[in-house]
């Protein structure tokens, strides 16, 4: 138990520089790319001609002529706070805005997760189950083809089929519920099937492993050898690659959102790019940063549940 | 089977790349040729596929759009090989306080989701074809040195290297005739699914107005001018997405194929 | 009730060729009898072990019958067979440190045979705490509360044993048990065997490459070479007076006997000598060698393939 917990504060520390460095990535992408704020403002009204000392005085009154790390210092300490400032287009506090909008993005995501989930796994085992047999053999081939087929395409051939054709579902907005499932399925189905694939070959690979010798000789059979032994050991992979995709939902699936027309943290972050809006795509990098490093550690937690090697401090 | 497999998506991945080269040869029309009557047309004898809404040639602008998915694919690829490797073998090979800081900075780049990493850069940097290569360098190298350095570590604990040092082998003669060929065949799979998934990436930012811009034949630009239009007429959208989708598959096939290949080598061995 | 192999053939269909790892082999596994197993790396006696279980993975090909008792073991059914595996015929796998499952204690490991057996959950563990300690681990307890990479591969080797008698079987293979243990946790495999096979009254098959277990252990011993069976005798007669060239090649090897090597190397499965397959390594090589494969002969007590003894 005391290794466990010793794991679990070790992860958790090392976290800790990673989300530093994002913040530093964050605030390095937004030095980089706002230019001169101070001329900026000053030539909003394109007939006013602003001069060099009016320049360098609001320069010195905005803290731009400070060395970096000081500016940086500033920065964090506002982030630390819960200010990512504000935005330039319509100087709403950055982070209200997002938190206003992350319920609709939260609830794609964990719909999604769960899609992803439900059916990784169970598709997982089931081609296990029939390996070799017509089920896994179609089933391969169908998934590698969902696989291909990429999220943009497949949200409007399913508005096409369902919502102009058969008019079983609406094209966009978040009202009613049924509005989600077609993004849902959109986000979700080629990485279900990934995850079944990636599943099945882990699989496999444990069925091999010496252990699983020693389980089918005490007169197990495959389905039980699957469920009991291999099938923990084989989850590993899987779900870092949940995990991966999961975390990338968090930070709003842009194109998703804009398709379907929901308004969450991917549509905000669209319309901060296309309105070149520093200050919010700033703070868009740091939020999906923390949300990302969040869902990995948590993945790294399960994997070291469900692998006892790893949090006893054994190499695997 | 597999291998069936394997040759047919080797065969449409070629096609793909002759087409993208020689598609001034192959394409019948002009792609950005506008022609307002003849908008939206059904497939005819003059125009295969039909037009779009401004009444250019769908098979043209396909034909093009290969040349820029395959070209930028490929091409953003390659840089991310070039900086994924040189970074990767340096922090494997040598290890130390190298490896320390570069692994530090790789964590933190990939502490940011790709798809969102891209995004930012791009919104950062404004659209266009260099940046979009940049957004995409800077997003997916850390991922790439991450496996290569993996990769060596595990063999320069092989004996055969320890051989070569005890030999005299220069770090630069070992590091090429011992440690890329034993890396080559897991990188392979690595940059197969990469430049999928960099034509996606590609797509997708064209799609949404990041990445190359309207007029130029893309099969995500296509996909976005189609998108008011395919209710009435879906044959404007199927064309790009059947392309994008049979580019993908391919490249998936390959990738499959490659991984059960190393796999079986070792299941071979485990025979044995 | 003997286990008795018949024209046994298996084939693993691999990318470099078919093998063919056991050849055509007849044998008789008598149940009042230790039999041991020997030969090389690749000899194929391995995969002889776990055709009689019917583990082999899927790209083998078994043609033959085996017999245990009145009942063909090839011919029955996935179902049939996971009914007489653990709890008629059991297997001690090799490479104790792999073999069991790293993520589950190995308490619930040994449990899981009693459970299998249909017992309920309270006996089961009271039934291995009881295991364990005939087993010779004093503090049952924390062995079973343990994972497996936390237990040396002495302990291993035990928790393996203690899970394949567990189900009290008429037949136990062990597949090279001492193989990577040092000279003091061999003695204590040895021991361990000795107590399973009179406590548990149980029938071994010995697999294994260390003929000094073999000779102490076994009272029959095989000799197989590229899946063929070369000579089968007593233990004693074997190690008195080995009639197979190559038996007596293995028996020169031996440390105490001059550690004399044999020359030349196994024949590749995918390419197989003609004739005798030992002919090219054979001191004694004649024309007939070459092109006649000679036949299983019997000689006084045991039986030996080589034309010499014709």
């Amino acid at each position: 138990m005391n290794d466990t917990l010793r794991y679990i504060m070790t992860k958790i520390f090392l976290a800790i520089p990673i989300l530093i460095g994002i913040t530093l990535l964050a605030f390095g992408l937004g030095l980089i790319a706002r230019g001169d704020p101070a001329l900026a403002r000053l030539t909003v009204d394109p007939d006013y001609i602003p001069t060099e000392e009016e320049v360098q005085a609001l320069r010195e009154e905005m803290g731009l002529t400070d060395p970096i790390f000081i500016q940086y210092g500033r920065w964090i300490s506002g982030v630390v706070k819960g200010d990512l400032g504000e935005s330039y287009l319509d100087d709403k506090p950055v982070l209200s805005e997002m938190l206003r909008l992350l319920p609709n993005t939260l609830l794609l995501s964990f719909m999604s997760l769960t899609l992803i989930v439900v059916l990784g796994l169970l598709g997982g085992i089931l081609l296990v189950v029939f390996q070799d047999r017509l089920f896994d053999v179609i089933g391969r081939i169908l998934s590698i083809f969902i696989m291909s087929v990429p999220g943009f395409c497949l949200a409007y051939f399913m508005i096409w089929v369902f919502a102009q054709k058969l008019k079983l579902l609406p094209t966009s907005g978040t009202e009613p519920m049924t509005a989600f499932i077609m993004p849902c399925l959109a986000l979700a189905l080629s990485s279900a099937c990934l995850v079944a694939r990636l599943l099945r070959s882990s699989i496999l690979g444990e069925l091999v492993q010496d252990y699983a010798l020693t389980a089918r000789a005490k007169g197990l059979r495959k389905s039980q050898l699957v469920f009991r032994h291999t099938l923990r050991n084989a989850l590993t992979p899987s779900v870092t690659h949940i995990a991966n995709v999961f975390g990338g939902f968090l930070g709003g699936s842009m194109i998703t959102e804009s398709i379907f027309s929901i308004p969450g943290i991917g549509t905000y972050a669209l319309t901060a790019i296309n309105n070149r809006d520093y200050t919010a795509i700033q703070g868009y990098v740091l939020f999906t940063g923390f949300a990302f490093v969040l869902v990995c550690l948590l993945s790294d937690l399960i994997c070291s549940y469900l692998n006892p090697q790893i949090r006893l401090g054994r190499r695997v | 089977m597999k291998k069936f497999l394997f040759y047919c998506a080797l065969t449409i991945l070629i096609a793909f790349i002759f087409i993208g080269i020689f598609a001034d040869l192959i394409a019948p029309m002009d792609p950005d040729a506008i022609n307002m009557a003849n908008s939206l047309a059904s497939p005819s004898a003059e125009h295969l596929l039909g037009t779009d809404h401004l009444g250019r040639d769908l098979l043209s602008r396909l034909i093009y759009g290969s040349r820029s998915s395959v070209f930028i694919a490929f091409f953003a690829t390659g840089c991310t090989l070039l900086l994924g490797l040189t970074i990767g073998l340096v922090s494997g090979y040598f290890g130390g306080w190298a490896d320390q800081l570069i692994q530090g900075v790789v964590n933190i780049f990939q502490g940011i989701p790709s798809t969102a990493f891209v995004v930012a850069v791009l919104g950062l940097l404004g659209p266009g074809i260099k940046s979009l290569l940049i957004a995409i360098v800077v997003s997916s190298w850390a991922r790439f040195s991450r496996v290569v350095r993996n990769q060596v570590l595990g063999i320069r604990e092989m004996h055969y290297i320890e051989g070569a040092r005890a030999m005299g082998g220069s770090n630069l003669y070992i590091i090429r005739r011992h440690v890329l060929p034993n890396i080559l065949l897991p990188l392979l799979v690595l940059i197969a699914t990469r430049i999928g998934s960099t034509v996606l990436t590609v797509a997708a930012m064209s799609f949404l107005g990041l990445g190359l811009r309207a007029p130029a034949s893309d099969w995500g630009i296509m996909i976005n001018d189609a998108k008011l239009y395919f209710v009435n007429d879906f044959r404007v959208l199927l064309a790009p997405a059947t392309c994008l989708t049979l580019f993908c598959l391919s490249i998936n096939l390959i990738a499959d194929y490659l991984r059960d290949h190393l796999d079986n080598d070792a299941d071979t061995a485990r025979i044995l | 009730m003997d286990i008795r192999v018949e024209d046994l053939y298996v084939r693993f269909a691999t990318l470099s060729g078919d093998i063919e790892a056991v050849n055509h082999v007849d044998l008789t596994f008598s149940q009042d009898q230790i039999t041991g197993l020997i030969g090389e790396s690749g000899s194929g006696k391995s995969v002889l072990g776990l055709t009689i279980m019917g583990l082999l993975q899927s790209n083998a090909t078994v043609e033959g019958r085996i017999f245990l008792g009145e009942r063909e073991l090839i011919s029955l059914s996935e179902k049939d067979l996971c009914a007489i595996r653990g709890r008629e015929i059991a297997l001690v796998a090799q490479n104790p440190a792999t073999s069991l499952n790293p993520s589950q204690k190995v308490g619930r490991q040994i449990e899981e045979v009693f459970r299998l057996a249909g017992e309920g959950k309270v006996d089961s563990t009271r039934r291995t705490h009881e295991l364990l300690e005939r087993m010779g681990f004093s503090d049952s307890e924390r062995v079973m509360h343990s994972y497996p990479f936390e237990l040396s591969g002495g302990m291993c080797q035990r928790i393996l044993t203690a899970i394949a008698v567990a189900a009290h079987p008429r037949w136990i293979i062990a597949d090279e048990p001492t193989k990577g243990l040092d000279a003091v946790v061999r003695n204590q495999v040895y021991d361990t065997f000795c107590m399973v096979k009179e406590q548990y009254n149980v029938s071994l098959i010995v697999i294994t490459h260390d003929l000094l277990l073999a000779r102490k252990f076994c009272d029959q011993i095989v000799v197989l070479y590229s899946g063929r069976v070369l000579e089968i005798n007593t233990a004693q007669a074997i190690f008195n007076n080995p009639r197979h060239p190559y038996t007596q090649g293995l028996i020169a090897s031996l440390p105490h006997l001059g550690m004399r090597p044999m020359p030349g190397f196994s024949a590749a499965f995918t390419d197989q000598p003609s004739g005798c397959v030992f002919h090219p390594r054979c001191p004694y090589i004649d024309e007939d060698c070459r092109k006649i494969e000679p036949k299983l002969i019997p000689v006084e007590e045991g039986s030996v393939r080589c034309h010499r003894y014709s």
